[in-house]
């Protein structure tokens, strides 16, 4: 048995998922000024595919609310910082966004997350299994 | 195992109780929206409750059980509760004493207990009434509590407190010391008896040489390190059963007054070395503590031994965990 106690865990505060993207941010303003962050772990719940797929992750640079995305499409302002592959049958993804962790704890606010683009892979389905934080800490 | 505990911490205790879920292996999260001057942070998310209505279809899909505290849901409809039974996943109440001790019910055998801060009997009842309709099992802390709702649910489970003992290493009461310290900490003054305890002190003071202390205000971390200097800790001595502060307290090997209900006294472990105090006895079970060292010493002893064998816990998480699987076995 592995033991968790030294891992927080978050759910999004801002989730939007359809076709291959997926667009979230969480709140890590919460976590506790004297709390040390080691790493920063997003787990992506996969489902069952044969295929090996592309995920790029771009960090969002700029607000974005399930609101705006319905009326003005999905942030333009944004960077890619990593490109992985996933195996076919994988079922989780896990993706390190270690280095955000300064960003994200100042203010919720600040925090406009991620979007990860998954090529062939339509994404709607993290609405109802959102994806989540793993957070290391001291 | 995915557990979700909010929204109200009590005593320090949401934060433990994930704590130790998570030591064995399972996602188990305390979401607070009450904060207070005693600081509790581990294992918790301090947030607010209009944070957790805007996420709760995220918490809804992600957890499997919805472990609540002191009567309060997500939201102040309990709609929530109805998501939450529809979606087939598994909800728990623990109610934690003033949430749910019926005025009347509580003097029944009790003529000290001060239930000043419970809601109106009627309040109380339409809050388990409505609870119970998409709850159908709860927790409670003791057999103190256990009459109060258990006509409510189908089924009552009695969970001790739970503590961390690696947060509280012994320090047994020195038998050559020549002025003890008693050392109160109030955070309901007229629910522990403060005044009475004082008074009971007061007119110790001419015929022994002790030192006071009343402790208040305090974040619970600094409470816990004036504790370890205590050689008596006086606890609550009108509500009939013990509560964290006692606990806490055997945990640091220090002999304890509380006030434990005479038809309370068969339902705990036959090793509880609590010295059973009530405003009638406290200046006398204060002078016996105060005369003899020796005892309390041993008495210090013997309750960090209790607290090993019944609050530790890894052994309160077990049994939290064997309920949690009575819940999805009762589908």
């Amino acid at each position: 048995m592995v033991s968790l106690e030294k891992k927080m865990f978050f759910l999004p505060y801002k989730l939007y998922a359809k076709k291959d993207k997926l667009l979230v941010s969480f709140n890590l303003a919460v976590i506790p000024k004297d709390m040390k962050v080691k790493a920063i772990e997003l787990h992506i719940p996969l489902i069952k595919s044969n295929e090996a797929h592309i995920v790029k992750v771009a960090e969002i640079t700029e607000g974005w609310s399930e609101e705006t995305i319905k009326l003005v499409g999905i942030p333009k302002e944004r960077r890619v910082v990593q490109i992985v592959k996933s195996i076919p049958q994988q079922r989780e993804l896990i993706i390190n966004v270690t280095a955000f962790h300064k960003k994200w704890r100042v203010k919720k606010d600040n925090n406009y997350g991620v979007l990860v683009s998954i090529k062939n892979l339509d994404l709607g389905y993290l609405e109802n299994k959102p994806p989540f934080l793993v957070v290391d800490t001291i | 195992m995915k557990v979700f505990h909010g929204i109200i911490e009590i005593a320090g205790q949401m934060g433990i109780l994930c704590g130790a879920l998570k030591r064995k292996g399972n996602i188990a999260v305390g979401y607070n929206t009450f904060h207070t001057y005693l600081g509790y942070k581990d294992h918790l998310i301090n947030t607010d409750a209009v944070e957790l209505r805007e996420t709760f279809k995220h918490f809804l899909n992600f957890y499997d059980i919805f472990h609540y505290h002191y009567g309060a849901s997500i939201f102040i409809d309990h709609d929530d509760l109805q998501m939450i039974k529809k979606k087939g996943k598994k909800v728990i109440m623990h109610h934690w004493g003033n949430d749910v001790r019926f005025h009347d019910m509580a003097r029944i055998n009790n003529p000290y207990v001060y239930t000043g801060d419970s809601p109106s009997n009627d309040a109380i009842h339409q809050k388990l009434t409505t609870l119970s309709k998409y709850i159908p099992e709860a927790i409670v802390q003791d057999y103190e509590v256990l009459p109060y709702v258990e006509k409510y649910y189908r089924k009552v489970h009695v969970l001790p407190l739970a503590i961390d003992l690696r947060n509280f290493q012994p320090s047994y009461p020195n038998i050559e010391k020549k002025k003890p310290l008693i050392l109160h900490a109030p955070t309901n003054p007229k629910f522990k008896g403060t005044a009475i305890i004082e008074g009971a002190i007061d007119q110790l003071r001419d015929s022994y040489e002790f030192e006071y202390k009343r402790i208040e205000k305090m974040r619970h971390s600094q409470v816990v390190a004036l504790y370890k200097e205590a050689d008596i800790i006086v606890d609550q001595i009108l509500c009939g059963s013990y509560g964290l502060l006692s606990v806490e307290s055997m945990a640091l090997g220090k002999p304890v007054i509380t006030f434990i209900r005479p038809d309370l006294v068969s339902k705990f472990p036959a090793s509880l070395p609590i010295v059973n105090g009530n405003p009638d006895n406290i200046k006398k079970k204060l002078k016996m503590l105060l005369e003899n060292p020796l005892k309390r010493n041993s008495l210090g002893i013997m309750g960090r031994r209790y607290v090993e064998e019944v609050h530790d816990r890894n052994i309160v998480g077990d049994k939290l965990l064997s309920i949690y699987s009575q819940l999805f076995k009762g589908r």
